[in-house]
């Protein structure tokens, strides 16, 4: 009897540990949730910045390895490109790509992504984007902004703030 | 013997080359006021009254003063923009659903799509396609905001893509008033274009294809949802002792043609029965909007009246909308599933077979193995062309895990059928 309850306490304490995905939140951000996989973050001041964080399933025979990076990415570019111009948009482009992994005692894959595009007004968009991946699943964290660069900081910021590594997306 | 295998051979000239179908459609089609053209007063009235809108429900038919449809050739992009939310609107949860499920699903087809050069490959193909599902995720947020930003836009630039390959569909519900119109052509592609699938291969593989889609569908989903229609159809093809062995494929391909020249389906079937599709060649038959194809319609179907009088009464019955079209409707669904049960089990029977053949074919000697391939190949035809039967009619219980299932295997049977063929 002890014992169960011993453990039925571990469980809901886990639980409480990780935030559930629709509780993510942003300071400064208004939160839409869009549906169980995906949320959509709008800057209450500056209306050209977005944020989208989604969640998907994931192959482990998928994941990516530094010594094939530079021609899958390439080969997901050339993907892009061609389903972009098929929506409209124009001059995709990814600036810088990174390879690298968060976590302490499990690491994580973390795939980096920056990048632009001419949407079908002929503005210019910037974004960053996040895959994280877990066991099954990834979480994608993505930043569009109009007319500006993303830079490093605000990455960190908004990676910070969501706690991706604490987000229960299973 | 010889007239059969010229008329197929016309009949598949027209199917393959591009220019001279879209010559043939062009030309049918030249005397009919078009909606997306502007039509003149007169015309639009004249139009009401022609054979064509006959068969429209006064209820649903436009008013001879309604000048402006709401499709039309130079739509702008507040038209289109209002367009697309009626269509939205009208298909319930299309648009909640639109950018969080289909949108993805969509991207990740044409990822497939692209990926395995223009057309899927057998399943298992793509499952290393790295980085599908962030692309999918990823454009999609993007899209999200750029119709946030700018719906009309958005909108315009889809329909833009999709305008000339859906404007058979468009002329198809000339007679209607705007709002039917409407909720017509939306229920038609939210009903047909959007499995993710299918509207990735309509984006990717473009006009043509989404063309002969439409073109197809079109004609297929009059023999569906006139329920008693295909089972006449089988009367004739088992019946009619001068009747021309068509697959179903052909049979709406010849009939498309003939609609298009002003027959009806009826009619058609009439011609059909009868051995008439043979009596001209298909280069020869003229609209019936002219004097002259009057005069030939008249001669072709000259016993059109005592075969009518043949038919089962039950075709009587199929008037579309008439007072008892909801139960009717009802008993077609009904049937519907009911047949959907029994092809889904026949497949799995067949699915099995395959299955043996193909161990047996293994361990058999050189000789015998050929023989069971054959075997193999033939009862795969007879599962595409069921596969076929059980899209159609997962297309019309709108069951799109089905559709889905089909439209796969049927991607996958037709690769494997050609290899085979190629092979030989």
């Amino acid at each position: 009897m002890k014992m169960t309850f011993l453990f039925l306490l571990m469980i809901l304490s886990l639980k409480t540990h990780a935030s559930e995905f629709e509780k993510i939140s942003i300071d400064g951000f208004e939160k839409e949730i869009l549906s169980e996989r995906q949320i959509r973050f709008s800057n209450k001041k500056n209306p050209t910045l977005v944020l989208h964080i989604q969640v998907d399933r994931f192959n482990h025979e998928e994941s990516w390895t530094e010594k094939n990076l530079k021609k899958d990415i390439n080969k997901m570019f050339e993907n892009r490109k061609t389903i972009y111009g098929i929506f409209g948009f124009s001059n995709i482009e990814f600036s810088d790509y990174s390879l690298t992994s968060i976590g302490t005692t499990i690491t994580h894959q973390v795939l980096t992504i920056l990048g632009k595009y001419n949407n079908l007004s002929n503005k210019n968009v910037y974004f960053m984007e996040k895959n994280i991946y877990f066991n099954d699943n990834f979480l994608q964290i993505k930043i569009i902004k109009e007319n500006s660069k993303i830079t490093k900081e605000e990455i960190e910021f908004y990676t910070t703030q969501i706690h991706p590594l604490e987000v229960d997306i299973k | 013997m010889k007239h059969k295998i010229i008329s197929l051979l016309l009949l598949f000239t027209f199917m393959t080359n591009e220019s001279l179908a879209d010559a043939w459609i062009k030309e049918v089609q030249c005397p009919r006021p078009l909606i997306r053209e502007v039509v003149t007063m007169d015309q639009l009235c004249s139009n009401l009254t022609d054979v064509l809108c006959r068969d429209t429900l006064k209820s649903e038919r436009r008013s001879c003063n309604e000048k402006n449809s709401i499709i039309h050739k130079n739509m702008t992009l507040n038209e289109i923009s209002q367009f697309g939310e009626s269509c939205f609107k009208s298909s319930a949860n299309t648009f909640k659903n639109f950018f969080t499920e289909f949108l993805p699903e969509l991207v990740t087809s044409m990822g497939k799509i692209i990926q395995s050069g223009g057309d899927l490959k057998p399943s298992g193909w793509w499952g290393n396609i790295k980085g599908l599902y962030e692309t999918s995720r990823s454009i999609s947020a993007d899209i999200y905001e750029n119709f946030n930003k700018n719906p009309g836009e958005f909108i315009t630039g889809l329909w833009k893509k999709i305008e000339d390959s859906l404007s058979i569909a468009v002329d198809n519900y000339d007679c209607l008033k705007s709002t039917s119109k409407v909720e017509k052509i939306c229920s038609f592609i939210t009903s047909y274009a959007l499995p993710p699938i299918v509207f990735a291969k309509f984006l990717i593989k473009g006009a043509r294809f989404t063309k002969e889609f439409v073109k197809d569908l079109i004609t297929e989903k009059k023999l569906v949802s006139e329920n008693v229609k295909p089972s006449l159809f089988k009367q004739l093809l088992e019946n009619s002792p001068k009747k021309l062995k068509l697959t179903v494929k052909e049979y709406h391909q010849y009939l498309s043609f003939y609609r298009l020249l002003g027959y009806s389906e009826e009619e058609f079937n009439y011609l059909y029965h009868a051995g008439l599709l043979n009596k001209i060649q298909p280069e020869k038959m003229l609209k019936t909007f002219s004097a002259e194809g009057k005069l030939q319609k008249a001669s072709l179907l000259e016993g059109y009246n005592d075969f009518q009088a043949t038919l089962p009464k039950s075709v009587a019955i199929v008037s579309p909308g008439g007072s008892n079209e909801k139960q009717l409707m009802e008993k077609i669904a009904a049937q519907k599933s009911q047949s959907f049960i029994k092809q889904k089990t026949l497949i799995k029977d067949l699915q099995k077979i395959q299955d043996q053949i193909f161990k047996q074919s293994k361990t058999a000697p050189a000789l015998k193995s050929k023989h069971l391939l054959t075997e193999l190949q033939d009862v795969q035809e007879a599962e595409l062309k069921m596969q076929h039967d059980i899209l159609i009619n997962a297309q019309y219980l709108k069951n799109s895990d089905e559709i889905n299932k089909a439209q796969k295997r049927i991607d996958e049977l037709e690769i494997i059928l050609e290899d085979a063929e190629s092979i030989r």
